[in-house]
């Protein structure tokens, strides 16, 4: 059953609030399924890019089916520790 | 004829041009797949 809990559907985001997280301070280890558990609470998953060379290793990009889950996600998963490291989630300009 | 019926007719707003379907093509082009790898959604995966 979905967490739909109250979500408000109508409002206006500002221009910056997108689908697309950028997300750093990844563990580099981070298995599909943990990253998929952790993302996933919050809606349904488009599509997620990790970064697999050393310069874009520890970031990925999460895309959300729906904007507000994008928002919802952002707005919770800023500086949420994840095996000792703190993340940084942007939206993607 | 309440209201959320009318607000239902009403044209798409501008959110629902944000929230619009994109292709794989679409964000290739926003993406950088230089570096990246597309990960597979694990089979436990399940969309809520």
């Amino acid at each position: 059953m979905s967490l739909a809990y109250g979500k408000n559907r109508t409002t206006q985001l500002p221009a910056n609030v997108n689908r697309i997280l950028l997300v750093k301070n990844l563990p580099f280890k981070i298995t599909s399924e943990e990253i998929y558990d952790l993302f996933g609470k919050y809606g349904a998953i488009r599509q997620i890019r990790t970064g697999n060379e050393p310069k874009t290793r520890g970031t990925a990009f999460v895309v959300y089916e729906d904007i507000y889950d994008a928002k919802e996600a952002c707005d919770h998963l800023q500086g949420f520790n994840v095996m000792g490291r703190y993340l940084v989630v942007l939206y993607y300009q | 004829f309440s209201s959320k019926q009318q607000e239902s007719q009403q044209q798409p707003s501008a959110m629902d041009a944000r929230n619009m379907y994109q292709t794989d093509e679409e964000l290739d082009a926003l993406l950088p797949s230089e570096g990246y790898i597309i990960m597979d959604p694990p089979p436990s995966y399940v969309p809520i």
